[in-house]
């Protein structure tokens, strides 16, 4: 809770940002309108309603996911640079509580941003909207997040170790953009690329939030992709507490915790 | 860094650790602090080992870390002190009026609604004194703590370390100066050990 009114205490002065990223949400939205104008003649079942909503959720789904883990990287060597890092850690509660805290705001404000592009999908074709869609697409981004938390949380323990977890939040998302049916259908790819694309959590929440907004599937059509996706979002975490458990005895036994 | 070194401390009274710069002074107060593992060896803090139960050992000592820069200039001094508070788990009815005492000590109450960016270094030090203080640990534990406080401030830091020594906790306090007046049992730290005196 602490961490949550932190992070609304800074937002205060950060408000231009946020007015700053709901243009680049517009502004995004209507260069793929016109893009999709060009691009509609596709008969694949997800383009059926044009290229416009179709990318608005491949948009989506991967912004939450990109932005999450530079937002995690880029707060947490922030933390480390202004000697805040050290302090936190003295809490007496469990490291990755402490991680967990600081990474929080950075789903919360990622899903805010990304769930923008599926308001405006909402709006530019209404007869999609239904109660499932919102439900159904606020347990993916809810399981997306903590997926995402999962990720962030080991890129930013390597980036405060190794110092390479910018670039490594940077390969990830041009990842996701290739791979991730985001701009375009994974079945143009080559066979073995899109074996890959398959396992990708970011290619089955995209699919889903699709399959809900586009082909107005129910939730029980989606849950066993539901359940998938939990399954990636728990390993993530447990993953992330090990890798923290393991990267932060490092950093004791070899002073590094703050870079002051 | 260190080498044999075997060092014990009592409740209830002062320690002031000497030493030149770059001795291991900060290095020995992050290993009671858990921010720093020894190679070998253990670091207890009331039968608790710090390798083994550090949040038991977080969770009895308060640490003054040896630079200013510890909090978020775009927040308040309010702010910053809460969130530090209420990470440690303390509930706010004992945290709130310890921190609103000690900034009136201070003389820092009329400052707390700045931003922190715009503190002075002496500020920023007694915000980091009220931050360590109102913890309220048995074992407080400050790095170079009169780096840049005036007199009048310095004379508050002795009185603290003063009535925190009554009320049964032990104080460490390091100071790279040979003729700092904190009232204690004065040590220095040279070639890695740890020796009586000045």
């Amino acid at each position: 809770m602490a961490y949550a009114v932190k992070e609304v205490q800074s937002f205060h002065h950060l408000k231009s940002t946020f007015v700053l990223n709901l243009l680049s949400i517009g502004f995004g939205s209507i260069t793929y309108y016109y893009l999709g104008c060009l691009l509609n003649s596709s008969n694949q079942p997800h383009l059926s309603k044009g290229y416009f909503p179709y990318v608005l959720i491949g948009i989506s789904a991967s912004t939450l996911l990109a932005n999450t883990l530079s937002g995690m990287v880029s707060a947490l060597s922030h933390e480390q640079d202004l000697g805040t890092f050290e302090i936190i850690l003295l809490s007496p509660l469990p490291d990755c509580i402490a991680f967990f805290g600081l990474g929080l705001w950075q789903v919360f404000y990622s899903s805010m941003i990304s769930l923008g592009y599926i308001v405006v999908c909402a709006v530019s074709d209404p007869t999609g909207l239904s109660f499932t869609c919102i439900f159904g697409t606020l347990i993916i981004f809810f399981l997306g997040g903590i997926f995402a938390l999962g990720l962030g949380g080991m890129i930013s323990g390597l980036n405060l170790y190794f110092k390479t977890g910018i670039s490594i939040a940077w390969i990830l998302s041009s990842l996701f953009i290739l791979l991730g049916d985001i701009y375009f259908p994974i079945h143009i790819l080559p066979l073995w690329l899109q074996k890959i694309a398959h396992f990708l959590p970011l290619t089955l929440m995209v699919a889903t939030l699709r399959d809900l907004w586009l082909a107005s599937h129910s939730l029980s059509h989606i849950s066993s992709f539901l359940w998938l996706l939990s399954l990636y979002s728990i390993s993530s975490l447990i993953l992330f507490v090990f890798l923290l458990h393991w990267i932060l005895a490092k950093m004791r036994q070899k002073g590094t915790l703050s870079s002051g | 860094m260190f080498c044999n070194l075997s060092w014990s401390l009592s409740p209830a009274k002062a320690y002031i650790l000497h030493g030149r710069n770059a001795t291991g002074k900060t290095s020995l107060l992050k290993m009671a602090a858990t921010l720093l593992l020894p190679d070998s060896g253990e670091v207890s803090v009331t039968s608790l080992s710090s390798r083994q139960d550090p949040i038991g050992v977080r969770q009895k000592m308060t640490y003054l870390a040896p630079h200013e820069g510890t909090f978020y200039g775009n927040l308040n001094g309010w702010q910053n002190l809460t969130f530090f508070g209420r990470i440690q788990n303390i509930p706010a009815k004992y945290l709130i009026p310890a921190m609103m005492k000690l900034a009136d000590l201070f003389s820092l109450s009329e400052h707390l609604k700045l931003p922190v960016e715009k503190y002075s270094s002496g500020m920023k030090q007694k915000l980091s004194l009220i931050r360590t203080f109102a913890l309220n640990r048995p074992l407080i534990l400050l790095d170079e703590p009169d780096r840049f406080l005036d007199d009048a401030s310095v004379q508050i830091l002795k009185n603290l370390c003063i009535e925190q020594v009554q009320k049964g906790h032990t104080v460490l306090l390091t100071t790279a100066l040979a003729n700092a007046t904190f009232e204690g049992s004065h040590f220095t730290l040279l070639n890695g050990t740890v020796a009586q005196g000045v």
